[in-house]
């Protein structure tokens, strides 16, 4: 129920403070492009920190450790609004693609996503320990990385079959699964960095 | 009688800050005051009384749970917490604040809140940044009295606010308490405030809890002397609490019952007698 509430309030803000961005991802993930798609893929994982940087800056953060939240359902809030937009944008991309009959940029689009996810798992537990402001320098380093090498990453890893289609789609779906299993780890670890950072 | 708040020895330590061997008891049906200067350790006391900062020592309990419990995150439903900024999103209206605080506590009561947006006049569909700080200050009350709190903590609330809004907000606070289940800290500098509001005194000092009393005894065990350097010089030891020299002579806070009975000793005001024990301390 908490982390309901926790998830409208999130909504609320981006909604109201963002709209002409968020109309812009909706956009750019109906493009037919890759790169355009990439952007608008990890941009949707990186909602949380949108949101985090929101609450920092109306001091949201210290009133919510007031009110009744559990730590996990301050930081669980903000991986499911990471996943919420990221499903979002995926599935405005799918319908675009399936739509043009490009079904084989399909897998790209999975494992985009899946660098997306991993974007998230690796960068929360630190802007959950250090907060949005001190972990600005890492955000910008990471969507820069990401933004350069993820089309790229999902070409090679897609088109990586050395012959073998069966091989390429195990890889890709490896890699998928790898930053599926690596949520509830990274999860654990916001939660404790953030009960560090509270202090 | 229940308490609504038990600390013992409580302490945290920041670089260049601590706070040391707190330990009061707050009766339920009663206000408790917290005076201290900027940095005494007012708002820390109060984010280690709500577990939102781990403390180093000591033991916390409120309204009978103690503050590492199982359950006392499902306590804080009970609790109601006004911050000194209220720090409610900016971009949110009252109306949308309240869909959220509807998710968050589970005897949100819609009624009593949108009564009190009426009574403090505040409009529920202008966003909050463009709020005034008393109409933050009022939102952030509704709030936090519209889900049946059976404690209320209260930040700096009068802090800023000029005299009207102070006194509409404190008679919201003694109506608050008119059921004695209900009890509420209020930390403020507004000394004059607590005067009227509180039946306990606490005062923080540099981290340290200087005493912790009822209004009234406190009154009655303290007064001043007003006198010249030799006869202020001339006074026990034990029975002066602290003094102020000026040009023409002494006006000392002492204990009335360790002061001879020829020494004329005056009611002391909530304000003189904390500005006093600060000279006190700092001499010592």
């Amino acid at each position: 129920m908490q982390t309901k509430a926790l998830l409208l309030k999130d909504w609320l803000v981006l909604s109201r403070q963002m709209k002409v961005f968020l109309v812009l991802i909706a956009v750019f993930s109906a493009v037919p492009v890759l790169s355009v798609s990439s952007f608008a893929i990890v941009y949707s994982a990186m909602l949380p920190y949108t949101a985090m940087a929101f609450d920092e800056r109306d001091k949201w953060d210290r009133l919510a450790a007031m009110m009744p939240y559990r730590e996990s359902d301050l930081v669980l809030s903000k991986y499911l609004l990471g996943y919420a937009g990221l499903a979002g944008v995926l599935a405005v991309a799918a319908c675009s693609r399936l739509l043009l009959h490009r079904t084989e940029e399909l897998a790209m689009l999975a494992v985009l996503a899946a660098v997306a996810l991993l974007v998230l798992a690796f960068s929360a537990p630190l802007l959950f320990r250090w907060g949005v402001e001190r972990g600005r320098m890492l955000f910008v380093f990471l969507m820069v990385a990401v933004a350069t090498g993820s089309s790229s990453l999902a070409t090679g890893l897609v088109g990586f079959d050395g012959g073998d289609a069966a091989g390429g789609s195990l890889v890709w779906l490896a890699f998928v699964g790898l930053a599926l299993l690596v949520q509830p780890l990274s999860v654990a670890l916001s939660v404790r960095g953030r009960r560090k950072k509270q202090g | 009688m229940n308490s609504a708040l038990e600390l013992r020895d409580v302490s945290k330590h920041y670089p260049g800050f601590s706070l040391e061997g707190v330990s009061f008891t707050l009766p339920q049906g009663c206000i408790l005051g917290l005076v201290g200067e900027n940095g005494a350790g007012k708002s820390t006391l109060i984010r280690l009384i709500m577990g939102a900062s781990r403390r180093e020592g000591g033991s916390i309990r409120v309204l009978g749970r103690e503050v590492d419990s199982e359950g006392f995150c499902d306590l804080k439903q009970e609790v109601g917490v006004v911050l000194d900024e209220t720090h409610f999103p900016e971009g949110l209206t009252a109306r949308q604040m309240e869909r959220v605080l509807r998710g968050t506590y589970s005897n949100w009561q819609p009624g009593v809140y949108f009564d009190f947006l009426s009574r403090f006049e505040l409009p529920p569909d202008k966003p909050f940044r463009d709020f005034s700080r008393g109409m933050r200050m009022k939102l952030g009350i509704a709030a936090a009295l519209s889900h049946e709190a059976r404690l209320l903590l209260l930040d700096e609330p009068t802090g800023g606010l000029d005299p009207m809004v102070r006194d509409e907000i404190l008679e919201v606070f003694s109506e608050f308490t008119r059921d004695e289940s209900r009890s509420v800290l209020i930390s403020s500098h507004i000394v004059s405030d607590l005067e009227k509001l509180c039946d306990y005194i606490a005062f923080l000092h540099k981290g340290r809890l200087l005493f912790f009393e009822e209004k009234d005894a406190l009154r009655e065990s303290c007064g001043l002397v007003v006198c010249g350097r030799a006869q202020g010089e001339a006074l026990p030891g034990g029975a002066v609490l602290g003094c102020e020299t000026g040009p023409y002579g002494m006006r000392c806070l002492v204990r009335r019952a360790l002061v001879p009975r020829d020494v004329e000793v005056e009611p002391v005001g909530l304000e003189e007698l904390i500005l006093l024990l600060v000279k006190g301390e700092k001499e010592r």
